[in-house]
């Protein structure tokens, strides 16, 4: 009797312990529950003979981590410390191709970690020759981002190379050789990223992009059109809609609005394509 | 009639399949692998490779445990519980004593691995037919890992064994050959390292001296790891192989050799 009496008295503290500390730990910042790694070096020797392992570890660790922030539009996410998980996840194991598509589909956009990106981008196809959608990132990249219209096509070809069965690679590299129009290439592109991944919170941010960035395009077929009609650029998103050629203009998935720039004549959005979140 | 080293094999091999801690550890393993699918599901590109590295990294693991754990208690017990003196009675030298109780544990470790690895693989292939890997998996290097996973664990046994018939205590030859096996990981990269510009730089030549001499004495473990080549379905150098096989038999050879020595001059009085 008193043993029963001793299991209940333990499972009840048990009980009424854990679940209010299960509340404290979900209520702590979500960069506390991010954490911090010992530096590449130490962790690489540490892992043993389990580095691949490992490595998805803590590719996990960074996508439950984000995955926690997107619900939570108040706070930026700390992309100072994705970044220097991904590239710890990547130098334990050169072939995550977890971490390289996180890092692409995450940094370039939201962080503009360009750059540093491609860095790692560069280690993958390195450890990954087979790999067509490596390359093709980074071709991305020095298009999009950077207007490295001569790296862009080194990498489009390698891209064509690789995967002969997918014809619009091919014509990507002559296309960037003559700065192609960037709005097609990007929905595009994020259509590929879009195709490979099941996880819920990044598919979510890459289908808000590609909404937006077709709207984008909506809006430049429309100058388009107004200018083999009217003979000139219009001087504003607004005069398209006097002017009968749209009825109205689309709203920004992330909430900001579309405008012509007057310096080059591109559609382009207050947002600036990234949701506004004050900075941690 | 002299006893054999193959019927003491039998006889510990025997013992061993009646071990709680084999069986609680083989339970552990086949609940680590059940849970594959559930890891795996996370991968956001690679399920099939994310499972193959997270359930060769469970069964190297296991390996380890079962060699350390398993081959710790083999002489220990005997000597512990005065077994020793019996066994001293037999017609039986100590270097067949030594080898029989190897042998034993051999078998053993490669019985389990070759449970686990069946198992895994069907549970691999149902994965890799649900979710398709970029490169099909290469079930010859799957084998191939697991075989050189196996003389790893070997090389281990052969450590524990040399420590076993050297200490008196049953805990310090389990720590030391785990200390073996953590080294033995490592002295590959950390001599790469220093052979480097950056490594020159950096590390004192008394330190240089010592990473080689560990590096020539300790078993280099890292040959024996084949995960990347089976997560990547990667190529597999035969001559490299046939080159590891042999270096990993060599070493054997030469631990159990010293071994058997110093377990013929010990006085257990």
């Amino acid at each position: 009797m008193s043993r029963a009496l001793w299991f209940c008295a333990g499972l009840l503290l048990c009980a009424a312990t854990f679940i209010p500390l299960s509340e404290l730990r979900k209520a702590l910042p979500p960069a506390e529950r991010l954490g911090h790694l010992p530096s590449p070096g130490v962790t690489y020797f540490a892992s043993l003979e389990h580095r691949a392992l490992v490595s998805e570890l803590i590719f996990y660790r960074t996508m439950f981590y984000y995955g926690a922030l997107v619900h939570q539009p108040k706070q930026a996410p700390d992309y100072g410390a994705l970044y220097a998980f991904l590239d710890t996840a990547t130098r334990l194991n050169p072939g995550n191709i977890d971490a390289y598509y996180f890092a692409q589909a995450i940094l370039t956009w939201d962080a503009k970690m360009v750059r540093p990106v491609n860095g790692l981008l560069q280690r993958g196809i390195a450890k990954r020759p087979w790999d067509a959608d490596l390359p093709f990132y980074l071709a991305f990249n020095y298009y999009y981002f950077l207007g490295d219209f001569e790296h862009a096509a080194r990498y489009f070809e390698i891209t064509a190379r690789l995967n002969p069965e997918v014809s619009y690679f091919g014509t990507l590299t002559a296309r960037a050789l003559y700065q192609a129009d960037k709005t097609e290439l990007a929905i595009r592109y994020l259509q590929n990223l879009l195709k490979g991944t099941k996880n819920q919170a990044v598919r979510k941010q890459i289908a808000v992009r590609v909404d937006a960035l077709a709207r984008i395009r909506f809006l430049e077929v429309a100058c388009q059109r107004y200018r083999d009609k009217a003979g000139r650029a219009p001087a504003s998103i607004e005069e398209l809609v006097t002017a009968g050629v749209i009825k109205g203009i689309p709203p920004d998935p992330y909430g900001g609005v579309f405008y012509l720039d007057p310096r080059d004549g591109r559609v382009k959005t207050t947002s600036n394509l990234a949701e506004t979140r004050k900075a941690q | 009639m002299r006893v054999g080293s193959f019927s003491l094999a039998q006889v510990t091999f025997k013992g061993g399949v009646r071990d709680r801690l084999l069986h609680g550890v083989l339970v552990a393993a086949l609940l680590l692998l059940c849970s594959t699918p559930i890891f795996s599901s996370f991968s956001m590109r690679d399920v099939a490779g994310v499972a193959v590295s997270y359930t060769l990294s469970m069964i190297s693991v296991i390996g380890v445990i079962l060699a350390v754990f398993l081959g710790g208690n083999l002489i220990a017990r005997d000597i512990q519980s005065r077994t020793i003196y019996s066994v001293a009675t037999l017609p039986l030298s100590r270097s067949r004593y030594i080898m029989g109780k190897y042998l034993g544990l051999a078998q053993l470790l490669c019985c389990s691995l070759a449970i686990l690895g069946l198992l895994n693989a069907l549970g691999l292939a149902a994965i890799a037919k649900g979710y398709p890997p970029d490169r099909p998996l290469q079930w010859l290097s799957y084998a191939a890992c697991l075989a050189f996973d196996l003389e790893k664990l070997l090389i281990l046994c052969a450590v524990l064994v040399l420590f076993s018939a050297i200490a008196t205590s049953t805990f310090l030859p389990m720590i030391l050959t785990l200390a073996v096996y953590a080294v033995g990981e490592s002295t590959e990269k950390v001599k790469f390292f220093i052979e480097t510009v950056e490594g020159a730089k950096n590390v004192t030549p008394a330190v240089r001296g010592v990473s080689r001499i560990i590096y020539y004495l300790f078993p280099n473990l890292s040959l024996f790891d084949l995960k990347n080549q089976v997560i990547y379905a990667l190529p597999l150098d035969p001559g490299a192989l046939l080159l590891t096989a042999l270096y990993g038999i060599g070493y054997i050879t030469v631990t159990l050799a010293l071994a058997c020595a110093v377990f013929g001059r010990r006085d257990f009085v």
